[in-house]
């Protein structure tokens, strides 16, 4: 998944850009060389490639295809995904089963297009014994799951290469760093970088943080819903039901320490619908969601 | 039973974004996967020491290191050193105003030192050749388990040493312990035998052919990550050394109180072999008990230089003390470029046996009481001076060179201590 | 359309200056550099030093084991 990266000037240094994950992805950093904002840029790019190419659904050639082409057999994981497996585990266990990376079969059904096709309760009902994490054997070193089943690792993925990232450009230099991956940010400075939180809705700005250590990233999209007799059908489906979640907000922002962490607390308060704020109060973070 | 679940969740305030912290370290804390350096191959460091002193010694040290770390995260070092010593050494001797006369180290030879000189043996030549091994493995994910051998051997000298060891980390490896015992066997076999100490030089009396010591160490190391940028270790280490540690080479020279000039070896009943001949071998204790403290401090600045600063305090049952202190600095440039100045500083206190030289009366006290004396200037009152400056380029696949230059600048009570040095090095690092 | 922004008391932003002593396993970066790492930052020097001085001074130890494994003192 070869592309190309882009330098250029700022005030303060210099800016990478780059392609990965269908997202504008960028690499500020104050204070350097164009050598070195080069060489941490292509760095970085390379990162966020590998990860989209290893653990994207879009792709026939991937662990992800393996494992959904299996039908039924048992597939030989590697480290990295049994760490990715690990953790989607842990948010499954978490949101009480409503964050499920099986629940990516729905697709076949849901297709948020902003129309009015709105699927009836039998092609729905029809998906529901395809998903479940609960039905995922897992060994050490391997998985098996019924055929017909999937599994999607996109509501972790583009946070992960966002950490991967950074832990990557570390090794390399400790100069002023803010990786973001098309919205989903993470900063490690002595600095603090400004980072405006936009209102996709109205092109308004939502806030803003000063961040030097740490992590925004966010979960949901106003552009993604099904309108129908007056109702709008959020993008976020509840995998027991495999109906959209209700109530919530269409996007929330979270800051965090990592952003693997921001994105998965934005994407569990979602799932509460109309208690993700109560949630996100509970949790202690600093949050920014949009609502009707 | 809805409400009843959303009231535990939120009696726990806070407990996923908690455990969600936990699980994105899992996740993330590993190492990263691609690695800078080749992990399955033997990381090797060449470096030959050049050590020149103004008018005395010189040294040509070639040094061959390899290390490699296996899956299981054991780790193998082997290293070989060659170490060729040529030129002048002080013999022990008071730097006096009129000639002084000396035997070789076989007492075959006899050689005259003239007035003012400073007495130096030219005799001095040596090769020494040592191989070490240390190996380290993992008992369980903190607990690293050490071990290792080695040998030296020169003309006159040979040794054989062990160590063992283990080092625990604490703390999500914030907070290192370890603790290392080593037990070392030298064996001495000076040219011609071992001499009669305390006897005159020029009667050349010998006793056996050989002598051996023991020396026992331990280290008790603290090694803390105090913040992102910031390193510090604090070791103590307690050698207790038994057995000749006596210089078989060296002697105190013995002088008339009045004039200060050497002594005649015939006036004191002993064989004439030329002027300012009252030379007695020297004698030091046969046990030793060293004590030191070494803390060490890195500090990374924002523009990744690094700032290191290491203080040691010693002190022995001989009755030495020192202090050393070592700065450097290290630069980080462009491309991969650095430059590091080094600044060390070392004073030392006099051992209780040292004497520059003895008067009859001072010998025959110590003589009578089984007590010791030596001339050696390094075991008097010392004060060095070391200014340097290292520079090189970290290259890609891990390799490296650098080269350094430094100045050493000894100076003591005595004339024999004013000892300059030039410290040439250029090393080399691959991965093969 | 209801915008809210609740700026909460963001423990989690000063996690890394929360802890008393030492580092997360992921803010390992700096001290990862091998000039960081007492006893490799200056590979074979310290050994040299050491040699080097155990032979020409009356200490040794501290660092490591003194210098042994030589005649010279």
């Amino acid at each position: 998944m070869a592309g190309e990266t882009r330098l250029s000037r700022t005030r303060e240094g210099w800016i990478g850009r780059f392609e990965a994950m269908a997202s504008p992805c960028e690499v500020q950093l104050r204070d350097v060389s164009r050598v070195l904002a080069q060489h941490v840029t292509d760095l970085v790019a390379a990162e966020a490639w590998r990860v989209e190419q290893r653990f994207s659904r879009y792709r026939d050639d991937n662990i992800i295809a393996r494992i959904r082409d299996a039908n039924g057999e048992w597939v030989e994981l590697d480290d990295e995904l049994e760490r990715l497996l690990d953790y989607a585990h842990s948010c499954w266990q978490l949101s009480d089963g409503r964050f499920d990376i099986t629940s990516g079969v729905l697709r076949r059904v849901w297709r948020f297009d902003g129309s009015d096709r709105i699927p009836s309760a039998e092609e729905v009902a029809q998906l529901l014994p395809l998903i479940g994490w609960d039905k995922v054997e897992r060994e050490q070193g391997r998985l098996r799951m019924p055929a017909g089943m999937e599994v999607d690792l996109g509501g972790i993925g583009k946070e992960y290469a966002v950490d991967r990232a950074l832990l990557l450009a570390r090794q390399h230099t400790s100069v002023d760093l803010l990786i973001n991956f098309g919205g989903d940010l993470v900063a490690c400075a002595q600095k603090p970088w400004q980072v405006g939180i936009e209102n996709l809705r109205n092109d308004g700005v939502a806030g803003q943080i000063s961040l030097s250590q740490g992590a925004v990233a966010t979960s949901g999209d106003t552009r993604r819903f099904l309108l129908r007799a007056g109702k709008r059908y959020s993008h976020i489906l509840d995998p027991l039901s495999g109906w959209p979640v209700e109530g919530g907000p269409h996007s929330i922002t979270v800051v965090a320490a990592r952003c693997t962490e921001a994105g998965m607390l934005a994407t569990l308060a979602l799932l509460r619908g109309k208690d993700a704020e109560a949630f996100l109060q509970a949790q202690n973070v600093r949050y920014w969601g949009l609502w009707d | 039973m809805q409400l009843k679940k959303q009231n535990q969740s939120m009696a726990c305030a806070g407990s996923v974004a908690k455990t969600l912290a936990l699980a994105s370290c899992a996740l993330l804390g590993v190492p990263a996967l691609a690695a800078d350096a080749p992990t399955d191959q033997w990381k090797v460091d060449g470096t030959m020491l050049l050590y020149s002193e103004t008018d005395r010694v010189s040294a040509i040290e070639p040094v061959i290191k390899a290390s490699r770390t296996f899956e299981n995260e054991s780790k193998l070092d082997l290293k070989l050193t060659v170490d060729s010593l040529t030129g002048n050494s002080h013999n022990g001797a008071a730097v006096l105003g009129a000639p002084q006369t000396f035997t070789s180290p076989s007492g075959k030879d006899v050689y005259q030192v003239n007035a003012g000189d400073v007495p130096l043996d030219d005799s001095f030549k040596d090769t020494r050749v040592a191989v070490s091994a240390q190996y380290s493995w993992l008992l369980n994910r903190n607990l690293r388990a050490t071990s290792g051998l080695n040998f030296s051997n020169e003309y006159d000298f040979f040794s054989v040493g062990a160590n063992a060891g283990l080092s625990l980390d604490l703390n999500q490896k914030n907070t290192t312990l370890s603790f290392l015992l080593g037990l070392e066997s030298d064996t001495i076999e000076p040219v011609g035998g071992v001499p009669d100490p305390l006897t005159l030089q020029s009667d050349g009396l010998r006793l056996d052919s050989s002598e051996s010591r023991t020396v026992t160490d331990a280290l008790l190391g603290w090694t803390q990550v105090m913040n992102r940028r910031w390193i510090m270790q604090l070791n103590y280490n307690v050698s207790a050394a038994s057995g000749y540690m006596t210089d078989p080479y060296k002697v105190v020279t013995l002088i008339d109180e009045l004039t200060g000039l050497p002594l005649e070896a015939e006036d004191l009943g002993g064989a004439n072999i030329g002027p300012g001949d009252g030379q007695v071998y020297e004698l030091r204790p046969d046990s030793r008990t060293k004590h030191a403290l070494y803390w060490e401090n890195r500090y990374s600045r924002e523009n990744d230089d690094v700032i290191a600063v290491g203080y040691r305090f010693m002190t022995d049952d001989w009755g030495i003390s020192s202090h050393t202190l070592d700065l450097k600095y290290r630069w980080q440039l462009e491309n991969g470029w650095f430059v590091q100045p080094h600044v060390r500083y070392y004073t030392q206190t006099e051992a209780d046996f040292w004497y520059e030289s003895l008067t009859e009366v001072d010998y025959n006290a110590i003589v009578a009481s089984n007590d010791y004396a030596s001339g050696d200037y390094r075991l008097g009152k010392l004060t060095d001076t070391t200014v340097g400056v290292k520079f090189g380029r970290e290259l890609a696949n891990g390799r490296r060179w650098d080269t350094r230059l430094e100045f050493m600048q000894q100076s003591g009570d005595t004339d024999a201590a004013d000892v300059s040095a030039v410290i040439g090095q250029v090393g080399y690092r691959f991965y093969w | 359309m209801m915008m809210r922004l609740i700026v909460a008391a963001s423990c989690l932003l000063v996690l890394a200056g929360c802890q008393n002593l030492g580092v997360n396993p992921w803010e390992r970066d700096v001290l990862a550099r091998e000039a960081m790492i007492p006893g490799e930052a200056d590979g074979l020097d310290d050994a040299f030093d050491d040699h080097i001085y155990f032979s020409k001074e009356g200490s040794s130890g501290g660092r490591g084991f003194g210098g042994g494994g030589c005649g010279c003192n």
